[in-house]
Parts: structure tokens; sequence; C-alpha cells
């Protein structure tokens, strides 16, 4: 009892010496560990675990608030520019903001499920289409009355492919967080983003929506809006793949499926390529149609060639061939395939899509215009304007005559 | 007969206060508003708290909020006799309501005081603090009219002329 007594007399004369030393505290280390746990609260907002472990942060900021009132006066003449309620609402608004991520991010993530459950049916849907497509193509060319339900099952897929890459992009965007500029992800953040893009089988998705449309254009014949069209979602996927393409490397560095994204890269190569390939084999069936049988082009300028040397060794073989024959070919090529059909529906496009210059449009031009000058020659046009003039002058003297021999005779006596 | 002879005629007398009056006392008057300075009063120079200032290698220390940077050397060398005394050093400064900076470091024996005149700081007041040991752990808040320094839970009031409370005839 007596050592008890001895004990607890110690500890308050120990505490009653220290106390000067507790209370002498420093208006500079207290106003430094107001900044630290200031900072401590900010760096906690940014990366809770989860909703509760915010809120917990809401209580901690009341608690710090209470704490420090006291010297609300120091505070606010030393924490220069911001002052002791500045600094408690950039956290609260920083809480709020955070606070609202996460429900959007709750509610993301049942829209996600949702587009997942949506994304497989049209997947599955689509490629019965692709199929269907493919067989339809082929009895179309023996039995024509496919024709009708070929386009209607084109259009019906065009559309489901259409749904499908939109709901893929949707759920890019709602997986991924806005890019920031020079702003880096966690290794934690980079983890948790990469679950989900596994989870939801995205990179998968972007594989397949390329693929599907490569097979899109290499089963279906394409129409000028049809590029439009597929030139649009073109662009869009690449405005998406550059926004988000850093941070999935970033993600998938040194991960599985890595090599997804490089493929995802040469797929969508191969998806231009395919399209620029398809414009080209539809051009030269335009042709086929005509029965003008170019050699195969892939470029503007293999076009090109392709087009004018047609055009010389049709020149060249025009004092052989017959001038019927000949005429007929040329009518075929140039009023028919080129001026009827290529030029108004698809030079334009092209143009505007790089696939072809203006020099290059003039060239052929040109040389559809010498053949024309060898088919039909300038000496044709003279003897019509020769038989022309025959017939004005004939018909001018038919008047005149007509004019003298009605004039009335003069009467005797009259002067 | 001599009367009449010291007295001046009033006009004489007229003409010479007013060539008093141009060219005495109007030049004067000039100098005098010239001279008169304009003041403007009270001030309140007192930073809220001290600054934390880690000396460079130059010797230089710099106070971001209120841009203030100066030489520590000199101040060094005084406290210790050593030039190279500031290396890996901090100096705690706060500025008190008159404009005064109150300066020094740990194991220092004195709180330096300056005044900042024509880009330089100039010592005011050297007080001392302790004879044999230097300040372990000192630290300054401001407690206007004084600034006070802590150290291991001591405190003293200060100002430019000295200690607060201390006999000056003392010392």
């Amino acid at each position: 009892m007596r050592n008890k007594l001895f004990i607890i007399t110690l500890v308050f004369i120990v505490l009653s010496c220290l106390a000067p030393a507790i209370y002498a505290q420093s208006d500079y280390e207290l106003v430094q560990s107001f900044k630290q746990k200031i900072s401590e609260i900010e760096e906690d907002i940014k990366n809770p675990k989860s909703l509760e472990d915010l809120d917990a942060i809401y209580d901690r900021i009341n608690s710090l608030k209470d704490e420090f009132a006291s010297h609300r006066e120091l505070l606010d003449k030393s924490l220069y520019p911001d002052d002791f309620n500045k600094s408690f609402s950039k956290l609260i608004n920083a809480y709020n903001t955070r606070r609202n991520d996460f429900t959007q991010i709750d509610v993301l993530q049942i829209q996600v499920t949702s587009l997942q459950e949506q994304l497989d049916s049209l997947n599955r849907h689509n490629s019965d289409l692709l199929s269907r497509v493919q067989v339809l193509e082929q009895q179309s060319k023996t039995d024509k009355s496919r024709l009708a339900q070929l386009e209607k099952t084109i259009g019906e897929l065009k559309v489901s492919l259409q749904k499908r890459d939109d709901m893929v992009l949707s759920m890019v965007d709602s997986l991924l967080p806005q890019p920031n500029i020079g702003e880096a992800l966690s290794p934690q953040e980079q983890q948790k983003i990469y679950n989900k893009l596994g989870k939801n089988n995205v990179l998968y998705n972007i594989k397949r929506l390329l693929s599907d449309n490569i097979r899109f254009i290499e089963i279906t014949k394409l129409y000028p809006e049809d590029v439009d069209d597929i030139k649009e979602q073109q662009d869009d996927f690449a405005r998406m793949w550059r926004s988000i393409g850093p941070r999935m490397v970033e993600i998938y560095s040194g991960k599985q499926g890595a090599n997804y994204l490089k493929d995802i890269d040469e797929s969508f190569t191969q998806w231009k390529v395919t399209l620029e390939r398809g414009v080209w084999k539809t051009i030269n069936s335009e042709f086929a149609k005509y029965n003008i049988n170019l050699s195969k082009f892939s470029t503007g300028r293999n076009f090109t060639l392709a087009a004018t040397s047609f055009i010389n060794d049709e020149i060249k073989n025009a004092d052989v061939k017959s001038h019927d024959e000949t005429l007929i070919t040329y009518k075929n090529f140039a009023d028919s395939a080129w001026y009827g059909n290529v030029k108004p529906e698809w030079v334009s496009n092209l143009i505007d899509y790089k696939m072809m210059s203006e020099a290059q449009k003039d060239t052929i031009e040109w040389r559809i215009s010498e053949w024309k000058e060898k088919v039909s020659p300038a000496k044709m046009d003279y003897l019509f304007i020769l038989v022309a003039v025959i017939a004005i002058v004939i018909i001018l003297i038919f008047f005149l005559r007509k004019y003298s021999g009605s004039k009335p005779k003069t009467e005797p006596g009259q002067v | 007969m001599k009367n009449k002879f010291i007295m001046f005629p009033s006009v004489i007398l007229r003409r010479l206060y007013m060539k008093l009056i141009r060219v005495v006392l109007i030049p004067l008057f000039i100098f005098f508003a010239a001279c008169s300075t304009l003041v403007l009063k009270p001030v309140d120079f007192a930073w809220p708290i001290e600054s934390v200032l880690r000396v460079d290698n130059d010797g230089f220390v710099k106070e971001q909020r209120y841009t203030l940077s100066f030489n520590t050397k000199p101040l060094f060398f005084e406290e210790t006799g050593d030039s190279t005394a500031y290396l890996d050093k901090d100096v705690r400064i706060i500025r008190d309501t008159k404009g005064y900076y109150f300066v020094t470091s740990k194991n220092f024996k004195n709180v330096y005081v300056f005044e900042g005149i024509n880009g330089e700081m100039k010592l005011n007041n050297k007080i001392e603090i302790s004879e044999k040991e230097g300040v372990n752990n000192p630290v300054f808040n401001q407690r206007i009219p004084y600034v006070e320094l802590v150290d291991n839970g001591k405190k003293i009031l200060l100002s430019n002329a000295g200690i607060e409370g201390e006999d000056k005839n003392e010392k």
C-alpha cells in the first residue's frame, strides 16, 4: 500500500515537472501538425477502399476541426493563402467529389453487368447474322430470289453490329477512369481496373468488335454510304483507343493480356486496310459489270495505272479492232462505268478519304479524252459542221428565191 | 540732432523688412517643407509564426512567404567563431510587431535582434539566453508586443531591448 502511494506520488511529481514542457508548444509546430493532418486526410480521400472508409474520413475531418478550433486565430493568420475554414471546405469538397465518384462507380458497375449480358447476346446474334449473310451471298449468285432476303439480313446485321460497337465503347467508358494528363494511376488503382477489365472481357470484346467489322466488309458488297459509316466508326474507335490506349498499356504492363493490346492495334490496322481493299474491289466490280476487266488494284496509284494501261491498250488496238467494237468498249468504260457510276458515286469520296488524288483522277480523264479522240476523231465533227453549213445555205437560198419570186409587179404608168 | 541722424525714414525700413522676408524667410520655409517625411502609423510587422529555414550550402536562407533571403555565415561565425558552422543547420526567425527580426538556432547562446535597413540586416541587439550552454530546442512564438522564446519548456519573453522582466542593471 505504501509502495503504491509512493508510485502515485512519484508519477504526479514527474507529471507536474513535465507539464510546462508539454504545454510549452511551438506555434510553428502546431501549424505544421495541422497542415500535416490536413494533407494526410487529403491523401486518404484520394484512395479509400470503400464508401465506409470514406465516411470514416468525414468523421476525422470533424474531429480535426474540433481539435484545432481553439487555435483558429493563429491558423487563420498562418495558413496563407488559405485559412482555417478554407482548409476544411477544401477537404469537404474533395470528400464530396470522391463520394460522388463512388456513387457513380456503383451505378456504372450495375450498368456494366447489364451491358455485359446484352453484349454476349448481341455477339451471338451477330455471329449468326454474319454466317447467314455469307450463305445468302453464295445463294444469291445463283438464285436471284435470295437477294431481297440477303439485303434484309445485311441491314439487320449493320444495325446489330453498330449497337454492339456502341455498347463496347460505353463499357470501356464506364470501366476506365477519364484520362488526366500527367496523372499516373497508383498500382492499387491499376490492379483494380485490370481486374474489372478482365472480369468483363473488355479486351476480348474490343477485338471481337474489330474482327466482326472486318468480316462484315469481307462478305458484303460495299456501297458509298456504307464506307461513310464505317469510316465514322473507325474514327470513333481511333479516338477512343488514342484516349485509353496509354492507360491500357500502363494497366497491362507486365500482366497477362498485354498481347491483346498488340492484337487490337493490328486488328484496327487490318480493319482500315480491309475497308480500303473492299472499296477498290467494289470499284473493280463496277467496271467488270460493263465487261471492262481491269488488272487488280488496291491503291489510288494502282487504280490509275490499271485504268490508263487499259485505255492505252484500247488506243493501240483501235486500228486493229473494228470501229464498232472499239466504240462499244469506249462507251462502256467512259460513259457507263467511269462517268455513269464510279465518278459520281465514288471518286469524290475517294479523294476525301485520301485514297486517291485529284491528279490521279485528272490523269484518267485526260486519257479518256485522248481515247475519245481516237474513237470519234475531230474530223467527224468537221463533217457534221460542213453538213450543217450546207443545210443552212440551202435553206437561205430557198427563202431568197421565194422572196424574189413573190415581189409585186409595178403597174404601167406608175413611177 | 543726434536722434535725427539715427532715425531711418519709414520707407527705408519697410524695404529692409521686405528684403529680409524675401531673402531669408521664404527659402527657410521651402527648406523645412521639403525636409518633412510622410509617416504611416501604426504598423504591425509581426509574423504570426516563426519560420524554420534550412541553411543552404552557400550559407543562405530563403523565406518563401515573406520573400526574405539573407546570408547566415556571419551570424554563425559570430556565435561559434567557426566559419563552417552554418553547414547542415536550421535557422529560426520571427519578426516582432515593431519590425525587428529575432534569429536563433540550435545550440546558440544568444538571440540576435536585427533591423532591416538599406538592404541589410543590421544587428540591433544580442540577447544572451544562457552563458554556459546553448539553447537545445529553441522555438519562437509571437506574443504581441513580445516574442516568446521557448526552450525545453522554459519560456522567456523578448523584445528588441532584451529579456522582458530582467533588470538590465543586473547584467
